[in-house]
């Protein structure tokens, strides 16, 4: 009975499961491929730019294209990460709100097995989804980062930068988020099925033009983080860490308890994604002169606290609703 | 399985059509004694009619020692039950005749009037003896 | 039904049951019961409630008043053993749509563990459904049909049916009541569904219980109600008008009129609870020269309670 409510959860994922293994390996393969003809011509560039937004930048000195071939792959271990946090909130607004919505959670609530326990078991595969591809990812990570480490020991550059999104670029993440999520809603509620691939394929242009314009505009402006020190890297590490799971933690929550009460997934996946982002932005903007690490890790924490409240909080509603 | 026609719009009980159906089949010697009637599971399912009420039916044709229950067999036609199926049939067509009469009186015919009508009703149904419906009474 | 599996007396029980949508009261302190065995038609106007109140039967939407008892369990408290022991038939099929036919049997047959293997493959031959086919590409009687069969094959002592054949084409409705009939011929199981199909309820139900807007109207055995509720014409010496006091109070308890129709000197009274005192009484009203009893179907009973009520309303 449990693994017959495991194979449904997890066929109810399949997309999100898909889209995390495409998410991994378009970066992966397109970083790969770059580094590789790259390296044949001996010019690997300074800098990534899939991932000039939100990017690990380490400053660094040195010619030697292994290093940076470590580099660049722990670097493009970044933008799939901002990706999974979006994978990340599509798994928890899925959680109830799809089955609500074409009614399937009645099909579900006449079976004999409590909504607890189809909650807990939803909960469990969701976690599972979401954790895989993030450990995948760090692996990834860890290894390139290793290898530049034990290629780079002796001459470690002079100082890091792990960069936070906050200022203009958090805004923007929020407004952009919102809006794509609301077009996509109106899309799927009221649009047919060549309209909705119209609709979405414009926005999605539109998006990306604004987004060029905006990033030429903002390119002088300023964006939190915090510097480290490379040669003891643990604290910017656990810091990061603590950022993410944070963050990733409050988004999942988030998006779950919306599900819970909603029947759109895109608007739990948007309000899931948007607020928590706003939160932080805000936070970020008005500490700025704080200090940023110890803010980051707060923030991590009660991410994390806010997350775990949130996924109770769904799970309470979703078995105290009077209707599935 | 033969033929009974249920009409679910007439205010003829249904239980009614079943019995005046199957008392019919047995008078048109459809159903010989000895033989099984089908099942009220069987019945209900062809006839797409509430069990209990083909279960009633069926009740009420062994009170009138139509059909008698055998354990373990189901429902047999009794020995004998022909002429008494016929007498039963005829009840429900005099039954039926009757108030077709007391209608045409309330409605003011004389009897020859009303013989008239009867004989044209007969020679219009080509004097064919079709009763499959088997209905008991009429309705407006 | 031949041997009678009694759970408890009453399989299903509304008590004073209300629930309330905004302000809207959309099934109003009723309160009904449903004899183990018995095979209840439920009918009323679009609107009427029924839905709601079938959801509510079921768990499906909790009762805003009132407790309700389905298969010897309530509803809300002992919510999951009552699902072992209820079948429930949606007015849409909500099966997940991915899923084929084959897989949503699998799915649900291993939540029960007194599911019923011989009666789900005659229902699949008898209702010829495509194991192969997802439910999305399946029609509608075809989905109905499977929903039916997940409904039934865990041999639920209580199947509740909510507007099952709507829609259906002749056929599939034939085969879907056939697939309810085999079901409920079996061992006493208690049947509760709303129709629109007044010819439908009369045919397949033994008791029959009327709502309309919110509130039970009538209720008892389909036979019961023909038998009791007569329409009696009049015609009146002089078309001045019906007798007076000209209401429901017009006949003694416990007969009354459900609905009355004045056109001319025919004077149409729908009278519940007839008997033949009332046509005595009626008989010795001033003005009245002759008398005609009529029978009348469901429908017609239906139709003359819920326009009565409307016309008195106005």
């Amino acid at each position: 009975m449990n693994w017959v409510l495991v194979q449904k959860d997890l066929r109810l994922l399949r997309l999100a499961m898909l889209a995390a293994v495409g998410i991994a390996l378009t970066f992966y393969v397109v970083v790969a491929s770059i580094t590789f003809v790259s390296w044949q011509k001996g010019q690997i560039r300074e800098e990534s730019r899939i991932n000039r937004i939100y990017h690990r930048e380490i400053q660094h000195d040195s010619s030697d294209n292994s290093r940076r071939l470590a580099l660049f792959v722990a670097d493009n271990c970044t933008p799939v990460s901002i990706l999974y946090v979006v994978l990340i909130a599509a798994v928890g607004a899925m959680a109830f709100a799809r089955e609500r919505r074409d009614r399937s959670a009645e099909f579900l609530a006449m079976l004999p097995v409590s909504i607890r326990r189809q909650s807990a078991i939803k909960l469990v595969v969701s976690v599972a989804v979401s954790v895989l591809p993030l450990a995948v990812n760090a692996m990834v990570f860890l290894i390139a980062s290793l290898w530049f480490a034990r290629a780079y020991w002796g001459a470690m550059p002079v100082y890091g930068y792990l960069q936070v999104q906050a200022g203009p670029f958090g805004w923007r993440a929020v407004a952009v988020i919102v809006s794509v999520g609301l077009v996509a809603w109106i899309a799927l509620r009221w649009l047919g099925w060549p309209w909705r691939l119209i609709v979405a394929a414009t926005v999605l242009a539109a998006l990306l033009t604004v987004d060029v314009v905006g990033v030429a505009w903002w390119t002088g402006s300023q964006s939190a983080g915090v510097w480290f020190n490379p040669r003891d890297w643990r604290p910017a590490a656990i810091t990061a860490v603590f950022a993410y799971v944070g963050v990733v933690s409050s988004i999942f929550g988030l998006a779950w308890l919306l599900s819970s009460a909603t029947r759109s997934s895109v608007l739990s996946a948007v309000f899931g994604l948007g607020l928590p982002l706003f939160a932080m932005t805000a936070v970020n903007e008005t500490t700025r002169r704080a200090d940023e690490a110890s803010i980051l890790r707060a923030t991590g924490i009660a991410g994390v606290a806010v997350g775990a409240l949130c996924v109770a909080a769904g799970c309470v509603v979703q078995s105290k609703r009077p209707t599935p | 399985m033969p033929d009974i026609r249920v009409d679910a719009s007439s205010a003829v009980p249904i239980f009614r059509q079943i019995v005046d159906g199957l008392r019919s089949l047995i008078a048109a010697g459809v159903y010989r004694p000895g033989e099984l009637i089908p099942s009220v599971r069987q019945q209900a399912v062809t006839l797409l009619v509430n069990p209990n009420t083909v279960a009633r039916a069926y009740e009420a044709l062994e009170r009138e020692g139509l059909v008698e229950s055998r354990k373990g067999v189901g429902m047999v036609v009794a020995t004998g039950s022909q002429p008494a199926a016929v007498r039963g049939a005829e009840e429900a067509v005099t039954a039926a005749l009757a108030e077709a009469i007391a209608q045409a009186r309330t409605a003011g015919m004389t009897p020859e009037r009303i013989d008239a009508l009867y004989r044209r009703a007969i020679t219009g149904s080509g004097g064919s003896n079709e009763s499959k419906s088997g209905r008991g009474a009429n309705h407006d | 039904m031949i041997e009678t599996n009694v759970m408890t007396d009453r399989a299903i029980a509304f008590a004073n049951v209300t629930r309330r949508f905004g302000r809207r009261n959309v099934v109003d302190n009723l309160s009904l019961d449903c004899p183990a065995g018995s095979f209840t038609g439920l009918i009323g106007l679009n609107g009427a409630g029924k839905s709601t109140l079938l959801r509510m039967s079921v768990g499906l939407l909790a009762p805003t008043e009132g407790s309700i008892v389905s298969a010897g369990c309530n509803v809300r408290r002992d919510s999951v053993e009552m699902k072992r022991r209820v079948g429930y038939v949606p007015d849409r099929p909500n099966i997940y749509s991915w899923m084929r036919a084959g897989e949503a049997i699998a799915f649900v047959r291993k939540f029960h563990t007194t599911w019923n293997q011989p009666r789900c493959e005659d229902l699949i031959r008898r209702f010829r459904l495509p194991l192969e086919t997802k439910v999305k590409h399946m029609s509608k009687g075809q989905a109905a049909k499977l929903q039916l069969l997940l409904a039934v094959c865990h041999d639920p002592a209580v199947l509740i049916l909510d507007e099952p054949t709507s829609g259906f084409d002749p056929v599939v409705r034939e085969e879907f009541f056939e697939g309810i009939l085999e079901f409920a011929a079996d061992r006493g199981q208690t049947i509760l569904f709303s129709s629109h199909a007044l010819a439908d309820v009369q045919r397949l139900a033994d008791r029959v219980a009327l709502m309309h807007e919110g509130k039970l109207l009538m209720a008892g055995t389909t036979d019961e109600i023909i038998d009791r509720v007569k329409r009696v014409r009049v015609i009146l010496e002089e078309d001045a008008g019906p007798p007076t006091p000209s209401s429901a109070a017009l006949l003694q308890s416990p007969a009354s009129v459900l609905r009355e129709q004045r056109a001319g000197r025919e004077w149409t009274l729908t009278i519940d609870h007839f008997s033949p005192a009332t046509l005595h009484e009626l008989r010795a009203k001033p003005g009245v020269t002759r008398l005609d009893v009529l029978d009348l179907n469901l429908d017609d009973v239906f139709k003359d309670i819920v326009r009565g009520r409307d016309e008195a309303a106005v």
